[in-house]
């Protein structure tokens, strides 16, 4: 196995729990509604994994249950947001508030332990054995399902009606509304959705990246996803490419440790390019060019 | 009880497709509807008249599910009917056009068109060829893979009109369909709503030009300040003043003069030289302008829409860059000056864009009027000086007729024309040295129009200068001592004496000569 093969193989390991909740943010603010509270509900998806694993014995059931936590804590800022109409930004920071601090509670119990049950690498034979790109076949099924996920979710984005929804719901709610289609409806499951995937790439790596659980396992992933949703222009197949890149930065941080780069400055790399990909995409005829939904983090409220 | 009314209405208005009984819509402190009436035939053209604010859009926003009445009932073909969302209202087969359009600019029109076919069951070829059909049918033509910003207003509109029609509507409500288009643009739109009658599909206009009710419509219902003045006036026995004196309960008594002064010796006020200036998509928009204005004159700007006159306004108040050449005022060089030094030198300005530029839709009437001068006129040391700014804000609502519940209701619960009379009065309160009016009756009904045209004149005859840029042609000639016609981002001639309308016209769309 040659060495680029290996590198390649841990940034996109490394890059898959941020492809899961970039490309639910994704979904979320195409929709209109910006979810800061990512960190958070990827908290409570690495909890609720690692503690129905640890309970069942079962990883699957640790990654459904995960999942459903997400998207059910998710619904707090969707109510706040939606139905309610306040300050995304604020509802969003509550958010990870609430579910750091929740988890901290609630996972004292899980600190140290070790789960029985795995995850196991699905090598494809011959095809990983290919140079460089050999370390795009040496997978467990979870990563290979995030680049099929995504394919899925462009392809219902931009060529399906349910996409045009979408969309349209981001851009200018109430066109929706006249069309008789329920914008609040349609806000509330991309939340649901992005709470869902925000809640598997949490258990993704308590469960298997670095198993166990731990208070800040998260480790600020859920702001890069936030990043990596503008990085990607709100773009599922730009998120693929995102999360890896970054997952990239993630692994090199350990390897060029070696040569006396100091871990600390490597480790600021990702909010680094967080930085200058948000203040490009800031300026507002970039806003325009790149496509920024254009009624993001607006409440929507039907005049009467 | 019920039931039997049920019975009866089946049995009496076979002929009538909606009728709306006892209609009552209150606002927060203002009733918009009191107990209205409103019934409409099946196969007409039915005009829905009144001034901005009488209720008119509230009436029909009703009709369409997207408010709820506070009292009273819709029957639909005889039998009574909920319609609490624009979602029933379709099943119902009603549709509507939006003053403003639903339309999501970053989509193609197939797009759009598909989007308000949620819940039904139809491929994008099968709505690329039904659109096609509809489209040679009725006369509405479009391109349905271009993107909406890259669409003309009256092309916006005709996408929004199939989108009703795709659903096979009974009624279309077409909500001031003419305000944003071209005379020829109006015409066939007339023309395909001709057709759409024909084909037995009933049609609500609501407007408050009255020719155009006159010309267009089977029959009229005048609406005045949320009450029926008349209902179902047939066309041929409709008297164009009684209508006038119907929707109007304001006698009008100003006739602008058209004798036009000669200023050719008074000063210069400001003076334009060589402007260039790009549109947003960074194409040249304004072509090596120059010109100047006089003290005491009314300078209008004549021009089809699109031809550079938005591009050139907004690099005079400072809102857009010039790329080449200068603008003097009063001698001083305020080429790509901010808009505050603009203000402070005495400019004010009527934007095209009310709503972008024109008011702050959430703060209150009275503070959108004081937006402007807070530090001068409406402030004592530190803080907001609140009687004057009481005082003078209830007297530009009176002296302009401006229909609002309270001075601090936020201007976004206004009507458009009545929005259009407060930017009106706020700039013209100003008492500006020059005065850059850019459609200032655009959406006006007639009495709000003679008010505005009125305080123009007494404006200029206070010595202060107008540039005013129209696609109303009436109201360029009226007013204006001279008219410059604009073309491509040139101004292609020039009229000093009184000049006709047709002359203006040629001249606007013509090569030169």
């Amino acid at each position: 196995m040659d060495i680029a093969a290996s590198l390649l193989a841990e940034a996109i390991k490394a890059g898959t729990p941020l492809l899961f909740a970039t490309l639910g943010e994704v979904y979320c603010e195409r929709s209109g509604v910006i979810n800061l509270g990512l960190e958070g509900i990827m908290t409570i998806g690495a909890l609720t994994g690692f503690a129905t694993t640890f309970i069942t014995g079962s990883i699957w059931m640790g990654f459904l249950a995960a999942m459903l936590a997400g998207g059910v804590f998710s619904l707090i800022h969707a109510f706040a947001s939606i139905s309610l109409g306040v300050n995304q930004t604020v509802s969003g920071l509550a958010t990870v508030m609430l579910g750091t601090g929740i988890s901290s509670l609630l996972g004292k119990r899980y600190v140290g332990l070790s789960l029985r049950d795995r995850l196991m690498p699905m090598t494809i034979p011959f095809l990983s054995e290919i140079p460089v790109l050999g370390g795009f076949f040496r997978h467990d099924p979870l990563a290979y399902a995030g680049i099929v996920i995504a394919i899925v979710m462009w392809y219902v984005l931009f060529k399906t009606r349910i996409g045009i929804i979408i969309r349209a719901v981001g851009e200018k709610p109430e066109a929706v509304d006249a069309a008789g289609v329920n914008v609040y409806l349609v806000r509330y499951i991309c939340v649901f959705l992005g709470g869902v995937l925000g809640g598997l790439g949490g258990a993704y790596v308590s469960l298997y990246y670095t198993p166990g659980w731990r208070e800040g396992i998260m480790m600020g992933r859920g702001w890069i996803a936030l990043a990596l949703t503008i990085f990607s222009l709100w773009n599922p197949i730009g998120s693929v490419l995102g999360a890896f890149l970054f997952g990239g930065v993630e692994v090199l941080q350990f390897h060029l440790q070696e040569y006396g780069v100091p871990a600390s400055l490597l480790g600021a790399l990702p909010y680094v390019v967080t930085i200058i990909v948000l203040t490009t995409s800031s300026f507002g005829f970039m806003r325009r060019k790149l496509g920024v939904p254009a009624a993001l983090g607006k409440p929507y409220r039907r005049e009467s | 009880m019920l039931n039997i009314r049920v019975l009866i209405n089946l049995g009496n208005d076979q002929n009538y497709l909606v009728e709306m009984r006892g209609i009552v819509k209150m606002f927060p402190t203002v009733v918009a509807l009191n107990n209205v009436d409103f019934r409409v035939k099946k196969g007409e053209i039915h005009a829905l008249l009144g001034e901005n604010g009488a209720g008119k859009t509230t009436l029909m926003r009703i009709l369409y599910g997207m408010y709820r009445p506070d009292e009273g009932e819709v029957f639909i073909e005889g039998r009574r009917v909920n319609i609490s969302s624009p979602k029933d209202a379709l099943k119902l087969g009603i549709g509507m056009v939006h003053q403003h359009f639903m339309l999501i600019d970053r989509l193609t029109v197939l797009e759009n068109i598909a989007l308000s076919l949620k819940g039904i069951k139809v491929s994008f070829k099968e709505i690329r060829n039904r659109i096609e059909e509809l489209s040679s049918i009725y006369g509405l033509k479009i391109n349905l893979d271009a993107k909406i910003w890259q669409l003309s207003v009256g092309e916006k509109q005709r996408v929004e009109i199939l989108k009703t029609l795709y659903r096979d509507v009974k009624l279309l409500i077409l909500d001031e369909p003419t305000s944003v288009l071209t005379p020829i643009e109006s015409e066939e739109l007339f023309k395909s709503l001709r057709k759409m009658v024909e084909s037995g599909k009933s049609i609500i206009l609501i407007t408050h030009k009255i020719d155009e009710a006159l010309n267009v419509s089977d029959s009229i219902t005048v609406l005045r300040k949320g009450r029926i003045v008349a209902s179902e006036i047939k066309r041929d026995e409709a008297n164009r003043l009684d209508i006038v004196s119907m929707i109007v309960d304001r006698p009008i008594d100003f006739k602008p003069n058209r004798i036009k002064k000669d200023v050719s010796d008074s000063r210069i006020v400001m003076e334009v030289n060589n402007l260039r200036v790009l549109d947003d998509r960074g194409n040249i928009a304004v072509r090596d302008i120059s010109f100047v204005l006089r003290e005491g004159e009314i300078l209008g700007i004549a021009g089809v829409a699109g031809n550079g006159q938005k591009e050139l306004i907004e690099a005079l108040t400072g809102l857009r860059r010039i790329e080449n050449g200068y603008v003097k005022i009063f001698g001083i060089d305020v080429t790509n000056n901010p808009v505050g030094k603009m203000t402070s030198l005495g400019i004010a300005h009527i934007p095209e864009d009310r709503l972008r530029y024109g008011v702050a839709l959430d703060l209150s009437v009275a503070d959108n009027i004081i937006m402007k001068l807070y530090r001068k006129k409406f402030s004592r040391r530190f803080f907001l000086d609140e009687a004057t700014i009481k005082k003078e804000a209830e007297r530009l609502i009176q002296d302009f007729g401006i229909v609002v519940p309270s001075i601090w209701t936020p201007a976004g619960f206004l009507s458009g024309g009545n929005i259009q009379k407060l930017i009106v009065a706020r700039e013209l309160s100003m008492s500006p040295k020059i005065l850059i009016a850019s459609n200032p009756t655009s959406g006006l009904d007639v009495a709000s129009t003679n008010y505005v045209h009125w305080a123009l004149h007494r404006l200029r005859a206070s010595g202060s200068s107008i540039l005013l840029v129209s696609e109303d042609l009436d109201e360029i000639l009226s007013l204006s001592d001279r008219i410059l016609v604009m073309r491509d981002g040139k101004i292609v001639k020039e009229f000093k004496e009184e000049s006709s309308i047709n002359d203006i016209g040629l001249a606007m769309t013509l090569k030169e000569t």
